[in-house]
């Protein structure tokens, strides 16, 4: 009861870790244990603690699941709310695992886990239709409830991350009791000022305790934007707020920083960019609030602007972050980009070249935001999510034609990645046109050259090698250092070469022009990027013949390329090297190596010389000791 | 080979000073190697996982199954280069006259030594269970003359070198910093090898641990060790 | 010895390297990044063909001493045990049936290691809950990459001895994994014998799978992980894993590839060594037999200088004329391939590589994945 008492009110977790440590070790009475697990649901539903949790996960499944029979699907559920709260979404699901009832729920989970939201989406919303119809006539058993709750809220997730917040507004205030948390994340995205307004004060008095720094943080959202409510003193106020919750929420989770933690700090990246973005609009708009925005008035904000646009894209959330936390990053700052862009724009009556620039900044931030979101939602393989954004720059105004480029550049890739993970649709033919109706004109040389090898990539992959071909070299004759064209070039002649079914057939000039190109994409690419294409050489040489075509090609192209990118490759350099067929032509690259590397070779090579020295030296041995027994038979 | 040794010629004609550091600490590494009681308790741990091997495929038949051809050479060749004092024609010869002679002049093994050999001569029964408890009462025994020597040792009392090597002597990055590439500054090199120097049990052999200070400042534990071939295929 | 030594320490630094290049790509791909996926690959340098250096985790211990300093049991205990039950069995003329051995395992857990060892060793290890939960999340995840890697890459079985686990941290290291390739040719002592092996079996030089399981998850594993441990985080780190490594972007294949085709050439080496390692042994052991039908033929000869026993000569010449014939034949073999070690040739590299690769690949694709996974979870 004592640790009840605690839980409720949320002490310093430190002291649950001794009570609890305690209990554990010494052993006590484990149906106290119990009655605390299956009545705690209530008490510790929102309240971050990994001890907690992790009592009642090592009691439950082992020593508890036979004593609290009656109490073992609470006890279960407690422990997944648990595990909910401290973001340990694999446990989560593994106890969900054992409790579902409809199998539905589990292919959701199972989806939703490995970030197929449309497939986990569609999965909870057929399972939904499927219980309201097993429900239609009698109520849903009491021990469904969490599951009934469990697809609503993942149903929302995985909304939220597939970006479909407007969708959510609508679904967060149609309903008959309006879910005003909903709101509050979504309004302010679309935005719909109106509506975040009302959500705030709707939350004003009930948000839960651990939420309270989102209240604030909203809050400062709105007297930013929300014209009507201007109030940038305000924010600083926020800010501190807002501050001051999330240290008080780091400050009871454990002291091991874990996937609880990431909340917390991502919470604090949105906060700290509200502050940037209020000190980016004192800029912007205490200039526009004077009568006469002289010239010297407008070169101070442009400073700031830059400056805060230039620390936003170098502060970036990472790969392995959800798409919803990249969302909250890109579209508050896609708010500011915007305001930056009217704010000029709408001085563009009286010609300057000043603001002309500063809108054109604006513009450019905007586009890379929403280019770089669809890159990431690519990544993160969410397609449809990824095209989605890319279209939205046709909301801006005067794109600039880098952007364009850009944007071009990763609908293709888009493309193609549908293409590899499902080959049977037609986004090459799409990617094709694509390209075919970009008017090539208005692009810088290297841009041309990428569009070029992209074509080709296109063609040899609907299998017309003839236009393939001709498209890589006008693309590398256009832009010869350029990595994407070599690399695809190389890969196309590797397809051509590789692909002979009768080994001694094989066409050895197309394997040397495929070592070459990828040879040249070594040449201006980090270890890490060309690593594949080194691969590729590697193994390209197993396909050598009599006359070392290929190790000689190797040699011959590898001039340029840094010593740094052999580095993880030095073991089967060696392999090469003592190989009878092509170590010559190796020497001169391990020598390079080891002449910057030298610790790098010396002790692999030390080991291998020394082992043949010994290999040799058994071998002789082992023909001399024959020899001697058949002398003495003879 | 010569393509090997070409290539090292031409490194110490370029990084004379490196090679000749990287030269020093791989033969002062040597130093660190198992003594003749360690060699001898990982080879026989080595042979009953061996035996636990061919017994697990022999199950058939506990009571009667013999041990193998190969279990019987690698055993014959324990004796031989333990015990025997003759000289032998196997490449390595020089190691193993090395061995030999030390083992000759240690009082405890001089005493062990005939009742090794008659446990392990195989006279009588080629059982692998007989085989399998005697090889289990020399692990004992051995474990129990290791037991008492000593946990740990000073860096000083094996090489010199080492425990005076420092930065000065030659810029050399900890072992195996470039397995994959790091940006130069990234690159921590030795500062010092720390003096002191633990034997460290591990499931077939004894390692030694030693201690190398980075130019950071940290300080990172090695194994030097001698690589065991658990593969059980022969 | 020393050269079985040499070649084992570089396959099993060949998985070391691919397990470094791949960690690139765990780092990249969503799922796996943000679990924080990272194969620990400790640094392991050799300074000669025996000997190596290898980063050092201080904290770290393998399952095995576990065993032996928390629980003070000798590995050695479970396994006689085993035997003098079989032995028992055995005297009465029976073989053990799968009752029998499940009886011989419930004894063994009861009486010698009780299945929750694992468990209370790691409840004793931390002070407090929390670095409890921290430490078996981290071992349940790094068992995850561990049990994938065994299962698709086809390595050798992850015995206790060679599972390290970091105390400090849960990360876990796993020394000795070496693909495990089919290399029964290289046993057989007579070379007849490997022809003709190998002209009906043309399938040394492929992976195996002859492992009675997937990947090792057993009885104190399981319930030092739990069942939502399984369920959960174990599962969601192999699936995780292997999208990551069939991810059409990160041309994974083709590091694989790489990799492969040393092992194929080492492997080559190794047999075709083998081979004339049995080569040698044959033609000693017909020398001796010759030896010994010739003392024989010698002592008759004492006796009596009967008809039988000149023509018995005239064959036991005729045969050593032949036999010289072969082994001349042999040494001339023997004394040109002396200087130089067989080499693979470049088509069958190709293909032996390929073909390991391809059945690498197909592990990893979701198919056969889901099958093990169901395999342990059943």
């Amino acid at each position: 009861m004592l640790l009840l008492e605690h839980s409720v009110e949320k002490v310093h977790p430190n002291t649950l870790t001794s009570g609890l440590g305690g209990l554990i070790n010494n052993n006590v009475n484990l149906s106290v244990a119990s009655n605390v697990t299956a009545t705690a649901p209530k008490y510790t539903r929102g309240s971050m603690n990994a001890n907690s949790e992790w009592q009642s996960n090592e009691l439950i499944p082992a020593e508890l699941s036979v004593n609290v029979q009656t109490y073992k699907h609470e006890c279960a559920m407690t422990l997944a709310n648990l595990y909910e709260t401290l973001n340990e979404e694999d446990y989560w699901s593994g106890v969900w695992q054992k409790h579902a009832h409809y199998k539905e729920t589990l292919i959701g989970i199972a989806y939703e886990q490995q970030g197929f939201f449309e497939e986990a989406k569609s999965s909870f919303e057929l399972v939904m239709s499927k219980a309201r119809n097993d429900y239609s006539n009698q109520p849903a058993s009491f021990s469904m409830n969490d599951e009934l709750c469990l697809w609503e809220r993942h149903w929302i997730r995985c909304s939220k991350e597939l970006n479909q917040w407007d969708f959510l507004l609508d679904y967060g205030t149609t309903n008959d009791l309006p879910n005003w948390m909903l709101v509050l994340e979504s309004a302010w995205r679309i935005p719909d000022w109106d509506k975040m307004s009302k959500a705030i004060m709707a939350m004003e008095t009930n948000m839960p305790s651990d939420c309270t720094w989102k209240l604030a943080l909203y809050k400062g959202y709105n007297a930013i934007c929300n014209s009507n409510n201007r109030n940038l003193e305000q924010v600083e106020q926020m800010v501190e707020l807002s501050t001051n919750f999330l240290i008080k929420e780091w400050r009871r989770l454990p002291s091991i920083v874990s996937s609880a933690h990431i909340r917390i700090l991502h919470a604090a990246h949105q906060v700290i960019e509200l502050q940037e973005a209020s000190h980016l609009h004192q800029g912007l708009f205490t200039a526009s609030g004077l009568s006469h925005p002289g010239l010297y008035i407008h070169e101070r904000p442009q400073v700031d602007i830059r400056a805060v646009i230039k620390t936003w894209k170098n502060r970036l959330p990472i790969v392995a972050d959800d798409l919803s936390h990249w969302s909250d990053i890109f579209t508050w700052r896609q708010h500011h980009y915007q305001a930056i862009v009217s704010r000029y724009d709408t001085d563009g009556s009286r010609i300057n070249a000043a603001n002309g620039q500063n809108s054109l900044i604006g513009s450019h931030a905007s586009a890379q935001s929403l280019i770089h979101y669809a890159r990431i939602a690519r990544k993160h393989c969410l397609f449809n999510v990824s095209l989605d954004s890319l279209n939205r720059i046709h909301t801006i105004p005067k794109v600039p034609i880098v952007d364009c480029f850009q944007k071009i550049r990763q609908q293709l890739k888009c493309h193609l990645q549908i293409h590899s993970t499902n080959p049977s649709g037609d986004d090459l033919q799409e990617g094709l046109s694509i390209l075919e109706s970009t008017n090539l004109k208005f692009f810088q040389n290297d841009s041309i050259a990428e569009f070029y090898a992209m074509k080709g990539h296109f063609y040899s992959k609907l299998g017309n090698y003839e236009e393939a071909n001709r498209s890589f070299s006008a693309a590398t004759q256009i832009q010869d250092t350029l990595v994407k064209a070599w690399a695809l070039w190389g890969e196309y002649y590797d397809d051509l070469f590789t692909r002979c079914e009768v080994f001694a057939n094989r066409d050895i000039t197309l394997g040397e022009r495929a070592i070459c190109a990828y040879m040249h994409a070594c040449r201006h690419q980090n270890e890490a990027k060309s690593r594949k294409f080194l691969s590729k050489v590697l193994w390209l040489l197993s396909y050598d013949n009599d006359q070392h075509k290929l190790t000689i090609a190797t040699e011959h192209y590898n001039p340029g390329v840094p010593p740094i990118n052999w580095l993880p490759w030095v073991p089967q350099l060696l392999q090469s090297l003592v190989r009878e067929r092509d170590g010559n032509q190796l020497i001169s690259i391990v020598s390079q190596v080891s002449k910057i590397y030298p610790q790098a070779v010396y002790f692999p090579l030390r080991t291998m010389y020394l082992f043949i020295k010994m290999e040799v030296r058994e071998i002789k041995y082992k023909i001399r000791k024959f020899f001697l027994n058949f002398v003495r038979f003879l | 080979m010569w393509r090997c040794s070409r290539i090292m010629h031409h490194q110490r004609d370029l990084n004379s000073n490196v090679m000749t550091t990287l030269e020093g600490i791989v033969d002062q590494l040597m130093n660190l190697r198992e003594d003749w009681n360690e060699e001898i308790l990982r080879q026989l741990r080595l042979a009953l996982a061996k035996c636990y091997h061919s017994a697990f495929e022999t199950r058939d038949n506990v009571a009667d199954a013999c041990f193998s051809m190969p279990t019987f050479q690698f055993l014959r060749k324990l004796i031989v280069t333990f015990v025997s004092d003759t000289e032998t024609e196997s490449s390595e010869a020089t190691s193993v006259q090395r061995r030999s002679q030390i083992t000759v002049q240690d009082l405890d093994w001089v005493q062990m030594k005939p009742n090794f050999v008659k446990d392990f001569s195989f006279k009588g029964s080629r059982k692998l269970r007989d085989l399998i408890v005697k090889l289990k009462k020399w692990i004992k025994i051995l474990e129990a003359k290791k037991n008492l020597s000593p946990k740990s040792w000073l860096l000083e009392e094996k090489s010199h070198y080492l425990s005076n090597f420092s930065n000065q002597i030659g810029d050399i990055a900890l072992f195996g910093e470039f397995l994959l590439p790091k940006v130069f500054p990234a690159v921590v090199s030795i500062s010092r090898f720390m003096p002191r120097v633990d034997i460290v049990n591990k499931q077939y052999n004894s390692a030694r641990r030693f201690y190398v200070r980075g130019h950071n400042g940290k300080e990172y534990p090695y194994l030097g060790k001698d690589f065991l071939d658990i593969s059980l295929s022969n | 010895m020393t050269d079985s030594t040499y070649i084992e320490a570089r396959r099993e630094e060949r998985f070391l390297q691919l397990q470094r290049l791949l960690n690139l790509y765990l780092g990249k791909h969503k799922e796996t990044a943000r679990r924080l996926l990272n194969f620990t690959v400790p640094r392991v340098v050799s300074i000669a063909p025996n000997i190596r250096v290898v980063e050092d985790n201080v904290s770290s211990l393998s399952l095995m001493e576990i065993l032996k300093q928390y629980a003070s049991i000798s590995p050695d205990n479970p396994i006689a045990r085993y035997y003098e039950r079989l032995i028992a069995i055995q005297a009465k003329d029976q073989q053990p049936t799968p009752q029998h051995l499940r009886e011989i395992l419930g004894e063994i857990q009861s009486s010698i290691v009780p299945n929750t060892l694992l468990r209370e060793w790691a409840m004793q290890s931390f002070y407090t809950a929390t670095d409890l939960w921290q430490f078996r999340k981290w071992f349940t995840l790094q068992l995850g990459l561990a049990n994938l890697s065994e299962f698709a890459f086809y390595l050798s079985r992850l015995n206790p001895e060679m599972m390290y686990i970091h105390r400090d941290s849960g990360l876990m290291n796993i020394s000795y994994f070496r693909f495990n390739l089919n290399e029964d040719i290289g046993k057989f002592p007579n070379l007849d014998l490997i022809r003709f092996v190998s002209k009906f079996f043309s399938r040394t030089g492929e992976l195996m799978s002859n492992l009675p399981v997937p990947f090792r998850l057993t009885s104190n594993l399981q319930n030092f992980v739990t069942e939502s441990g399984i369920l959960g985080p174990l599962t969601a780190t192999m699936i995780s894993t292997a999208s990551c490594l069939v991810h059409p972007n990160f041309k994974v294949r083709s590091i694989i590839l790489v990799i492969m085709r040393d092992e194929i050439i080492s492997w080559y080496k190794r047999v075709k060594w083998n081979e004339k390692v049995a080569l040698v042994s044959t033609l000693k052991l017909t020398s001796s037999e010759l030896a010994n039908s010739q003392q024989t033929f010698g002592n008759s000869g004492g006796d009596s200088h009967t008809d039988e026993s000149s023509a018995a000569a005239a064959a036991a010449e005729l045969q050593s004329i032949e036999e010289q014939k072969r082994k001349n034949k042999l040494v001339a073999l023997l004394s040109k391939q002396s200087a130089q070690m067989p080499e693979i040739n470049n088509e069958e590299l190709v293909s032996l590589a390929k073909k390991a690769v391809n059945s690498i690949m197909s592990r990893l694709q979701s198919k056969s994945l889901s099958l093990s996974l169901s395999f342990h979870n059943n």
